[in-house]
């Protein structure tokens, strides 16, 4: 049987994160390819349905990175969004599923090392946790 | 193309500036000695005096479509701003408005145009020298990049300690190097203005042996210890002790090294150090979980800013900060150990000893610099006379003043580009191109285009494919030209490396043709394909085509409002601040309606007595009353205030009780602010007590006389820097210091003692503090827990005060008590509701943001200014005031505001008006249109947050490129890779 690998989606704001991806990137600090990055303006854009639908898919784990408190381009976007996944890890932890599937990092647009460093601990997160249930009971 | 204005300096200032010009429609070319943008600021994760960064808030919010959107600290990109790194203005001459500016490009050795990033060179470059960046904490090569996060992201090389081994030019896989290029000179003619915004430099400790630096590891400067704490530093965040790495248990801050001292010839205060130091030391006590004791040694905290005193008062309380007020006399090595021994003798006159592990001297700015020598000539503007030392608010407001200086020179008018967009192209379904480049076959080891190709034809709404060798350069540019003539692809895709390079030429082609800028998109092929093995990598770009693909497919051409300016501004308040803004606007060609709610014009500076400060307001009201474009509206009051930034409509009542409609396109808020009044220090009981206001008032219209006071006492913070009045009004300081000397030069036998408890006496103004010691005015310094005590017997004015130096209390009987009582703002209230936009607590008009956008209101069209936002000298209301026009121009400025791509819109059809979307907006750009009952978007105040879209529990909310669906579909293409 070959080693599980976990699927990822990790939803980003524009300014920060993803700039902190870039510089991951460009600086050569690799991190898992189970993620797939979808850039968003801002982590107060994200809406409950996109992280529903990303379990629904059959995601094992959502990562949401979006800027520092006090740091949203947008001035408080990512406050909102604190609130919002809040409401959603408890949404998925009364439906019986990991909260912990779901994370919410503030990453810096220099943080380049820190988005290595937390993409790579939510893999082994969700390694750990291993295949998500959501897709597969909900269909049922 | 002319260039209007050719900016020096690329930090925030120059960054500010040149967006301001800009803004205006004017070409700008910023250039900066470093080879990079953002000048101190790229090495300062965070800034007081909230600890955030933000700077990206810098970049225009009118017109967003000028430029990519991304972090400020990655590069400057805007269509207007040419961005020249490693250059230097070597020459100015002719006449202002027609300049010629001579600048000399140093040769850095790799050709951009080639190089793509690949690092192939550092890799083997021999050559290992002290990385600057982060101020020697890790090594560089000698070809390196200066900047880690900055692109262009191709790396530079330093001839001063290059061997020319040409190891590197061997291993370029694209022969860019050449080890052997001169210095290039590049002429620009004619150029309107030149603005110097070179900065200050810092002073260097090594200078002095008093603290060990450059000898002991342990002793660094504060901005070293903020590349030792960032992310991107060293020890990638984390707060190590340099010598051993060790963690850090004792932390000791020395302030005021290279200022302040008399002995280095450094008699000013350098202003940001102290908040500097607090800033920091909050940063390493969060870094450190607060298992960290952290000392500052000071002689005053100056805490000048509207919201520092509470700012340092909270990292007091939180962190348990401990401020000594001393002057350090040396640092010592420990026997045995990394730890320093630091004495001193503190304020109860006892010599002490501590040791710490990390010493950070708070160095100030950079003596004995000198102005190039075109200075002086015409059309030449400097930010600073003095080399000043400014946080980012007033480094931002110093800008808009140059940018102001520029402006007036001249220039063509706004003229926005008219764009064709070819309709039946656009109209018809969506056709994407996609164009793969295959980087000259380099990428053909990590990734299979080919099946990716293949992949691609299946997919539903399959793109066309353009395949180059690569794109990047004027060949391929010409052969996506060519493919989007011949075909009917109205959506084009480029996949390649380095794609933000590309963001002119996209802009070129979108033009030829005919299509809108956002239906063109580009992905990163490198930095952002993810995976170790070729497969990986390949799936990783295969979805990101496709969901880029896709989402493009999904975006509609945008119905771009065209919102016709009213070129008028309402400028309420007619002290210093409003009536500069006034004048800036008049003097730009907008009709100015000022209002004031006093029959006469001048604010407080009508209390001004003669001197300088008079001279240049008269001037200015003379030039206000007298510009035809200004409409004085005195004992006027505002009653409402209506629209949206660019349509406003303001109704007044004048003296006689009509009211009138003004239509205006931005307001520009200064009511201003006066004097406090106290009841503390018995203030009101004894005629020989007065205001630090009113004596300067007396001394100056002369209905004051110094030889009738032989004792005088003054006492500053009265009522102000504590609770409820918790902050620093700024002037109080300095104008009792010119009071004290103006007594004591015309009465020298007269004794004067000033209570204090910081001298706020910041930047320039030290050498007045100097000055008044040297005359032999007595300073004796208090803590808010021993507050000198006044009582008035008999007619005699008694105050008894704890002098520490002598420990004991010292009882005083004068004939003057001066009491700084310091600033308070109108009261806004009325104001603040009228124009929907905030208050702190403390009554000031609030600004967006203090640092990054310190005159903007929270509402777009709407600015403030003055004494009503904030304590300020004279002077610094004046320029705040231009700055808030240089803001207002932006809108008034052009003849129309346009709907940039990414804006929020509402389809009406699904919206059940909710409202709850209305407060969620951070920029107030949702409002109910009462008339149609519809839910309603200003798409200028909007800038595509997307928070309402998340919200809206109906969907109804569209918003561009990030429409819902397009995410919905990416997440799914995500999660379904087939493997290929
Ligand atoms: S909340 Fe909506 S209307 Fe307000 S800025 Fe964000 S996207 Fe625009
Ligand atoms: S822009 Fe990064 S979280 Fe809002």
């Amino acid at each position: 049987m070959s080693e599980y690998k976990p699927k990822i989606v990790a939803l980003v704001c524009n300014w920060c994160t993803y700039t902190a991806a870039d510089l991951a990137g460009t600086s050569r600090l690799s991190y898992p390819a189970e993620i797939r990055m979808i850039r968003l303006m801002c982590t107060g854009m994200i809406d409950q349905k996109y992280i529903l639908k990303a379990f629904l898919d059959g995601a094992d784990g959502v990562f949401i990175g979006g800027c520092h408190p006090g740091d949203c381009h947008y001035i408080d976007g990512n406050i909102k969004a604190e609130k919002r996944i809040g409401g959603t890890r408890n949404l998925l932890s009364q439906f019986g599923f990991e909260p912990d599937r779901l994370a919410l990092q503030w990453i810096g647009a220099s943080e380049g090392p820190e988005f290595q460093h937390n993409m790579t601990a939510f893999v082994e997160r969700i390694t750990a946790l291993g295949p998500s249930q959501v897709a597969d009971r909900m269909i049922l | 193309m002319n260039i209007h204005t050719v900016i020096a300096g690329a930090g925030i200032s120059g960054i500010r500036a040149a967006f301001d010009l800009a803004e205006l429609g004017h070409r700008v070319v910023l250039l900066d000695k470093a080879p990079s943008s953002g000048g101190i600021l790229s090495q300062l994760d965070h800034q007081f005096p909230d600890n955030h960064c933000g700077m990206c808030t810098l970049l225009p919010m009118i017109d967003r479509d000028k430029g990519p959107q991304f972090c400020l600290r990655k590069g400057i990109f805007h269509d207007h701003v040419t961005f020249i790194p490693s250059a230097e203005i070597v020459s100015v001459k002719g006449p202002a408005g027609q300049l010629s500016v001579v600048v000399e490009k140093q040769h850095t050795g790799i050709d951009p145009l080639k190089c793509m990033a690949c690092g192939s060179c550092e890799s083997v470059c021999p050559v290992s020298v002290p990385d600057g960046f982060n101020e020697g904490y890790s090594t560089r090569k000698a070809v390196f990049l200066p900047v880690p996060h900055q692109i262009p992201n191709h790396r530079i090389i330093d001839f001063s300690v290059c061997t020319r081994c040409g190891e590197c030019v061997k291993a370029c896989p694209v022969s860019a190097i050449n080890l052997d290029g001169e210095a290039r000179k590049l002429e620009f003619n004619p150029v309107n203005a030149v603005i110097l915004a070179t900065g200050s430099g810092q002073y260097d400790p090594a200078q002095s042996d008093l603290y060990g630096f450059g000898v002991l590891p342990n002793v660094v400067t504060s901005k070293g210890l903020e590349r030792i704490m960032s992310s991107s530093g060293p020890s990638k965040g984390q707060l190590f002790r340099p010598s051993d790495n060790k963690p850090i248990k004792r932390m000791a801050f020395l302030q005021c090294v290279g200022s302040r001292n008399l002995m280095e010839n450094a008699d000013h205060c350098s202003s940001v150090c102290c908040m500097f130091a607090v800033k920091e030391a909050v940063m390493a006590c969060e870094k450190s979980h607060d298992d960290l004791t952290v000392s500052i040694f000071y002689m005053d905290m100056r805490t000048f800013g509207r919201d520092f005193q509470r700012y340092k008062d909270q990292a007091e309380t939180s962190h348990g900060l401990r401020f000594i007020r001393c002057r350090v006399h040396s640092v010592e090595p420990c026997e045995n150990t990394d730890g320093m021994k630091i004495s001193y003798v503190n304020d109860k006159g006892m010599y002490m000893e501590e040791t710490v592990d990390l010493v950070v001297l708070s160095t100030g700015k950079k003596t004995g610099l000198t102005h190039p020598d075109f200075y002086q000539n015409e059309g030449v503007f400097a930010l600073s006379d003095t080399f000043d030392f400014k946080d980012i608010g007033e480094s931002l407001v110093a800008a808009d003043v140059a940018a102001g200086k520029a402006m007036a020179l001249g220039g063509p008018p706004h003229t926005p580009e008219q764009r064709i967009f070819d309709t039946q192209r656009l109209s018809k379904k969506a056709m994407p191109l996609l164009v793969l480049c295959q980087c000259g076959n380099n990428l053909s080891n990590d990734l299979d285009l080919d099946l990716i190709e293949s992949h691609l034809s299946a997919m539903p709404g399959a793109p066309q494919i353009l395949k180059l060798e690569q794109a990047c350069g004027a060949a391929g540019f010409e052969s996506i030209g060519t493919a989007l003539t011949s075909s009917q692809a109205n959506r084009v895709v480029i996949a390649a490396c380095n794609p933000f390079l590309f963001d002119h030429k996209i802009k070129a082609l979108a033009r030829d043709a005919q299509l809108p800028d956002g239906f063109f998109k580009t992905l990163d092929m490198r930095s952002h394909v993810t995976g170790k093995t070729k497969n990986e990598q390949t799936q990783s770009l295969l979805s990101q085509i496709k969901s880029t693909v896709n989402s493009l497919n999904l975006t509609l051409p945008v119905y771009r409002e065209k919102r016709t300016v009213t070129p008028s501004a309402l400028v309420v308040g007619g002290g210093p601040a409003g009536l500069s803004a006034a004048f800036c606007l008049a003097s730009a060609g907008i009709d100015v309606d000022l209002l004031d709610k006093e029959s006469q014009l001048g604010g407080n500076g009508i209390h001004f007595s003669p001197g300088p400060e008079k001279n240049s307001l008269d001037k200015l009201l003379s030039s206000v009353t007298n510009h035809p474009k200004i409409r004085v509206h005195p004992a006027t009051c505002l009653t409402r205030h209506q629209g949206l930034a660019g349509v406003f409509t303001a109704t007044i009542t004048t003296p006689n009780a009509v009211e009138q409609k003004i239509p205006h396109g931005a307001a520009i808020v200064a009511t201003g602010g006066g004097q406090a009044q106290t009841l503390d220090y018995c203030a009101s009981q004894h005629n020989g007590i007065l205001s630090v206001f009113d004596l300067a008032k007396g001394l100056g219209d002369k209905t004051l006389n110094p030889l009738d006071f032989s004792k005088v006492v003054m006492i500053q913070c009265a009522g102000t820097r504590e609770e409820p009045r918790n902050y620093c009004s700024r002037i109080c300081c300095t104008k009792a210091l010119l009071n004290a000397i103006a007594i004591k030069e015309a009465n020298p036998s007269a004794s004067i003692h000033i209570f204090y408890r910081d001298m706020m006496s910041y930047g320039e103004s030290e050498k007045i503090y100097t000055r008044a010691r040297q005359a032999g005015i007595l300073f004796i310094p208090f803590d808010l827990h021993k507050k000198p005590q006044v009582a008035v017997n008999n007619q005699t004015i008694h105050v008894t005060g704890f002098d520490p130096v002598l420990q004991e209390d010292v009882q005083l009987a004068p004939d003057l008590l001066v009491l700084s009582t310091g600033i308070v703002p109108t009261d806004n209230q009325i104001i603040s509701k009228i124009f929907h936009i905030n208050t702190t607590q403390d009554g000031f008009l609030k600004e967006a943001n203090s640092k990054w956008r310190p005159v903007d209101s929270g509402r777009e069209g709407i600015f403030v200014c003055g004494l009503a936002r904030a304590p300020l000298g004279f002077q610094e209301a004046m320029d705040e005031g231009i700055s808030a026009a240089m803001r207002a121009l932006r809108i008034l400025g052009r003849p129309f505001l346009e709907t940039p791509q990414v804006t929020a819109r509402v389809r009406h059809s699904l919206c059940s008006r909710c409202q709850a979307c209305i407060p969620e907006c951070p920029y107030q750009a949702r409002y109910l249109d009462e008339e149609n009952g519809k839910i309603m978007v200003d798409s200028v105040s909007c800038q595509g947050c997307g928070a309402c879209a998340s919200l809206c529990p109906n969907s109804s909310i569209m918003m561009g490129q990030f429409e819902e669906k397009g995410i919905m579909d990416s997440i799914e293409f995500f999660l379904n890779e087939a493997c290929p």
